[in-house]
């Protein structure tokens, strides 16, 4: 008897469920982001997530037609989360690597900004002259590439350079510069901290943040410039994605064909113009296998 | 804006999110330091028995997780223990949301670490007090559980409480690294707010005055329930 009303609730149990389920014509997706790394997510004051890929994620979301809800933790735990299911995908500035890939999904990439190199201005290193104002894409190899980057080597030979953990540009560094001092740096914050208070010569980061954080020494008038190459490719990776669980095949189709769509209509290039000023759209649409 | 801007508690300033982290760290505290008391009393009295069946896997637990950092616990359960989690969390009708579950890992990550150092406190506590005085009161035909309430507890505070005032403070520091599981407590509000609003100095100080206010106003209601429960006492000893 006992049994038989527990079958009977868990059946009940089972019906409204799936009616529950039937009613949302929108699937839930729940993205995890650190909101705290603007200008791709980050908090406004009264608590809410803004930025970059919260708009792209509007986008995303309605042209595949699921409802997205934010999950804010912060990037630390980010991947164990997404494995351990608190959350279904990673939108928060991931790039793409190998390493990370051995434990998820990425989707195809929707945004892809040079690596760089900054400094105080007039310091020795800012001098540097070689690979001045070039794009080296490390993805093909040349002897001229090499040449440059052994110059590169050779000015870095003196310098302190700062990198975040477990950043591409970390990986970067110790891959194509094994020589040179790195100092590495848990936060972001710590990193800039420490260049304007000249424990280090010069950061290897990203365009954007480079470019804010440029932008904010101007305020409180003390110059930082940007010099040498701009990078991209090989250890820096293939930009920045969506990760997922590596059995969520269905939910990372649907992403790829929403970020192919917005990349090739322009979306994700007005919105990379808005938030950070240039187009950062990767370019050309590769299939994702 | 200004800094006064940037804190205050209207629109476009960040002092109720503040507020808000703030309390629930003090929720995660007092929540996590009473289980963990509850914790630590067990640990102590199975201990205490001297029962191997008891007192082994009591030693073994203090001693394990008192000797790795609070961090790897709290992976532990928080990641490890991520299904064990939202099965409790479903069947309590949460539906296994992430914030329910990261509140539950949080408290019981905190307890367990707090009840890992709370139970050598009371351990050391019931030893100092004299055997002699229990078995006066069994002759006496007190039962066992008024021993414990009349004879045994008010002293065992008494020996227990600068001690446990330590780890109190350990475990009100312990929660910042809640802020690992999503769950937005004081620690995790000043980084959101430091990486967004590009303010890290700011922020960080704030934090540092509200953790030093919390601890400094939980040292003085220590002291006067240390002075209540001395009261029977002069200078330390039995008056």
């Amino acid at each position: 008897m006992r049994r038989n009303s527990r079958i009977g609730l868990l059946m009940s149990a089972a019906v409204l469920a799936g009616l529950s389920y039937a009613s949302a014509q929108e699937k839930k997706v729940r993205l995890a982001t650190d909101g705290n790394y603007p200008p791709f997510n980050f908090t406004d004051p009264s608590g809410k997530v803004i930025g970059f890929e919260v708009d792209l994620a509007g986008e995303l979301c309605k042209r595949a037609k699921l409802s997205c809800d934010w999950v804010t933790q912060s990037f630390d735990g980010m991947i164990p989360g997404l494995n351990a299911s608190r959350f279904d995908a990673i939108m928060a500035s991931l790039s793409i690597t190998e390493k990370r890939a051995e434990s998820i999904d990425f989707s195809l990439p929707y945004y892809g900004g040079p690596t760089q190199f900054v400094s105080a201005a007039g310091s020795a290193i800012s001098k540097m002259d070689a690979g001045k104002g070039q794009t080296l894409d490390l993805r093909e190899m040349t002897e001229d590439k090499k040449k440059t980057l052994a110059e590169i080597a050779k000015s870095l030979a003196s310098a302190t350079v700062g990198v975040e953990r477990a950043s591409t540009h970390a990986t970067f560094m110790q891959q194509l510069f094994p020589e040179v001092k790195v100092r590495i740096y848990d936060k972001e914050e710590s990193l800039y901290l420490d260049l304007v208070s000249g424990r280090i010569d010069m950061v290897v980061s990203g365009f954007s943040p480079i470019r804010n954080f440029i932008e904010r020494q101007k305020k409180e008038s003390r110059d930082f410039v940007v010099f040498g190459p701009a990078l991209r490719g090989g250890a820096l990776g293939k930009g920045v994605a969506l990760g997922f669980r590596k059995n969520e095949r269905e939910l990372r189709e649907l992403f790829d064909r929403a970020i192919a769509e917005a990349t090739q209509d322009g979306t994700v290039t007005s919105l990379t113009q808005k938030w950070m000023g240039f187009d950062g759209a990767v370019r050309p649409v590769a299939a994702n296998p | 804006m200004s800094l006064i801007d940037l804190l205050a508690f209207g629109p476009g300033g960040w002092g109720s999110q503040i507020l808000r982290g703030t309390a629930m760290t003090l929720l995660i505290a007092v929540l996590g330091f009473l289980s963990g008391n509850l914790v630590g009393m067990l640990l102590a009295g199975a201990r205490l028995t001297g029962h191997p069946l008891l007192a082994w896997p009591a030693l073994v637990y203090t001693t394990v997780v008192r000797g790795v950092p609070e961090l790897l616990v709290l992976y532990l359960l928080f990641f490890g223990g991520g299904e064990l989690f939202r099965l409790i969390g479903t069947i309590m009708g949460y539906g296994g949301s992430s914030s329910a579950d990261a509140f539950g890992a949080g408290i019981a990550a905190i307890a367990l670490i707090s009840g890992a150092y709370s139970a050598e406190v009371f351990r050391g506590a019931i030893r100092a007090i004299p055997p002699g005085q229990a078995e006066a009161a069994r002759a006496f035909g007190i039962r066992r559980l008024q021993l414990f309430r009349l004879i045994l507890l008010p002293q065992l505070l008494r020996y227990a409480l600068p001690s446990l005032g330590n780890v109190w403070q350990l475990t009100l520091k312990d929660t910042a690294l809640i802020s690992v599981t999503g769950l937005v407590e004081l620690m995790r509000i000043t980084d959101i707010a430091a990486g967004s609003t590009r303010m890290p100095f700011l922020f960080y100080s704030v934090a540092v005055l509200i953790f030093l206010g919390l601890t400094g106003l939980s040292n003085l209601a220590f002291e006067r329930a240390e002075r209540h429960f001395e009261r029977g006492t002069a200078r330390g000893r039995p008056a």
